[in-house]
């Protein structure tokens, strides 16, 4: 960071005002410092540089200069997270910032192995920026809108893949690497790629020009098409390089043709005659200044001034973005785990919740069924019984009673004695059928107090069995014993039930009601 | 209650169990021929010829039966069959009686020990 500073405080020094996109670059190294990046998640400092970043790598349409994180840039940060292997939040944190001017501010080293982890089309983006940046490619990413499909996504490749071996060429040519590269996206390449400060360092100084090594043997160049490559990318080398110190230029906008515009403003010539009058150098006097070797030797002044401050460790970088993917990881099984355990316990409860109801529905159904029988049993036995009452009543009525239930003076009138001598009276009114129904209804009557006597026996036999049963035995088998009686007693008893129904049901209207008026009565 | 209480009261007003009585009239029935004077009452009427003797059944435990039918012409056939109606159902009503307390009685009787031989 510290080479930042310095490269400021050269600009600081210019005349010319400073573009949006430079202002953003001091903030940056003034402020955003990668130290000190966990005190804040969403510093607003951060959000000018990291807009200008997101739109230099294709995630944003335009750089309209913010500094409010707005619905754009918030869905700019999330797509750069979600190619990064992030949760996309759209948040930028400390994690997605780091990440982010790792791969667009051309001030860090950046490991050619991590380079290699990302996802491909990021990676694609951050080496097209680069390639754009250097002059090997015409255009600067595209737009993240615009999906590229079928031939053009082949073209678009392809054109990265050939000016990569430009790259590789060119290493070989100004003797960047210490051995031969091999074509590719690979880490050694991308690491080099990736190295700003390494490729201003690795330039020849010496004399007034540049001296080129031999061709690479597996990109084999003609001389002519080298030195074009070769001053193209210088061009744009030390153009990237003044744009890091502050001044007025982009990357990727040279025209090595010759100064832009009237007054020359923008161009890689006005910005190098500034910085020829900062560093007060002989070659200010030139009026058509040229690039040469002494831009960068002044350059290597310039960092050697500079403090000696370890840039950021990469590896630091590197681990925190480990944990924070691998903590992602863990907390997404963790949800799907607990979303999966949840559903379960739901299934389960809905399934026993489902099997109760339908144990208790079917439970009800049965003792509901149980009552109805019992319900029905019981009132037949209550209705038989009664009619075995009824009966006995009626029957003792007769047993008791002189004159005889039913006797008319004006038809037939009996007068007995409890051992049955009876004195019979027949009027002389009496008609035969009067007669004939009342011995008919006499012979009910005797036969409801012949019922009513085994009634009573009945009654007798199972107390006298009971009372025997339990004086011989004690306990749950004399209750059984007694039970079991009962059960034996029961069967006689509704015999005899059923045969006071029919009789009772033989009764004319008027004597049925006999036994209800003495069962009242009583 | 025992079967021995029982019986004094069933059999209070019972005169005699060995013979069974039934006797019928046909006539003129006043209305309160009932009661303790009633047998005074209908002697009364018999007499005054406003009631007509059908028939008298008397039949002794030992089985004979003494039974006496008036031949009077003024005497339907069908006065005569309400008499032996009646004297069937005291039959029966008595018979349904000792039906009542045979348990008792085959108990009591059960715990004599009859020899057949003797």
């Amino acid at each position: 960071m510290a080479t930042l500073l310095t490269r400021v405080d050269v600009a600081a020094g210019s005349t010319g005002a400073l573009l949006k996109l430079g202002t953003a670059l001091d903030e940056l190294s003034e402020r955003g410092h990668l130290d000190d990046g966990a005190a804040r998640q969403e510093d607003e400092r951060h959000i000018p540089v990291s807009r200008t970043y997101l739109w230099l790598l294709g995630f944003l349409k335009r750089d309209n200069g913010k500094h409010v994180i707005d619905r754009e840039l918030r869905q700019a940060i999330a797509a750069f997270q979600s190619e990064l292997g992030m949760p996309a939040d759209g948040r930028l944190d400390d994690i997605t910032r780091r990440s982010l001017y790792r791969l667009t501010s051309f001030d860090q080293q950046v490991a050619g192995s991590w380079l290699t982890r990302l996802a491909p089309e990021l990676l694609a983006r951050a080496v097209h920026l680069r390639l754009f940046s250097y002059g090997l490619l015409k255009r600067p990413p595209p737009c993240r809108t615009r999906t590229l499909t079928g031939a053009r996504l082949a073209d678009y490749r392809q054109s990265l893949t050939l000016a990569l071996e430009d790259f590789v060429r060119l290493s070989s040519l100004l003797g960047f690497a210490r051995g031969l590269l091999t074509p590719g996206f690979n880490a050694a390449v991308l690491a080099l790629l990736f190295d700003h400060n390494r490729l201003v360092q690795s330039m020849p100084v010496a004399g007034d020009g540049f001296r080129l090594l031999p061709p690479h043997p597996q990109l084999p160049l003609r001389d002519r098409a080298a030195r074009t490559l070769v001053k193209g990318f210088i061009s744009n080398l030390a153009l990237v390089e003044l744009w890091l110190l502050g001044y007025d230029v982009r990357p990727g906008n040279f025209s090595a043709e010759g100064p832009h515009g009237e007054e020359g403003q923008g161009s890689l010539f006005s910005a190098l005659d500034k910085f020829a009058r900062d560093r007060r150098l002989d070659v200010v006097n030139n009026h058509s200044i040229m690039l040469g070797a002494w831009f960068f030797r002044e350059v290597h002044t310039i960092q050697q001034e500079g403090s000696t401050e370890d840039a950021f460790e990469a590896t630091e970088l590197d681990a925190l973005l480990h944990d924070h993917q691998k903590m992602a990881s863990l907390e997404k099984v963790y949800k799907t785990l607990g979303a999966r355990l949840f559903d379960g316990i739901k299934r389960a409860v809905s399934w026993v919740k489902g099997f109760l109801r339908k144990a208790l529905g079917t439970l009800q159904r049965w003792l509901r069924n149980i009552a109805r029988v019992l319900h029905r049993s019981a009132a037949a036995v209550y209705r038989q019984l009664q009619a075995i009452v009824r009966v006995v009543v009626m029957g003792f009525d007769y047993f008791f009673r002189s004159p005889v239930p039913g006797s008319d003076t004006g038809n037939v009138h009996i007068r007995k004695t409890a051992d049955f001598d009876m004195v019979v009276s027949i009027s002389s009114g009496a008609t035969a059928e009067g007669i004939s129904a009342f011995f008919s209804a006499l012979d009910l009557r005797l036969r409801a107090m012949r019922l009513g006597g085994r009634f009573i026996a009945e009654i007798w036999r199972l107390v006298q069995s009971v009372i025997e049963a339990t004086a011989a035995t004690l306990g749950w088998l004399g209750l059984l014993f007694v039970l079991v009686k009962l059960g034996m007693w029961g069967k006689r008893a509704l015999a005899m039930a059923e045969e006071a129904q029919q009789l009772l049901a033989s009764f004319p209207g008027t004597e049925a009601s006999v036994a209800d008026q003495i069962i009242d009565k009583g | 209650m025992s079967f021995t209480s029982a019986f004094k009261s069933i059999t209070k007003n019972i005169k005699d169990l060995s013979q069974l009585n039934v006797r019928t009239y046909t006539g003129v029935i006043s209305a309160n021929i009932d009661g303790d004077d009633a047998e005074a009452m209908l002697n009364s009427a018999r007499q005054s010829g406003n009631l007509k003797l059908v028939g008298v059944t008397t039949m002794n435990l030992d089985g004979d039966v003494n039974q006496f039918i008036s031949n009077d012409p003024d005497i339907k056939d069908n006065l005569h069959t309400a008499h032996f109606n009646a004297v069937q159902a005291s039959q029966r009503s008595r018979q349904a009686v000792f039906d009542m307390f045979s348990v008792a009685i085959t108990r009591v009787v059960g715990k004599i020990d009859i020899n057949p031989e003797d």
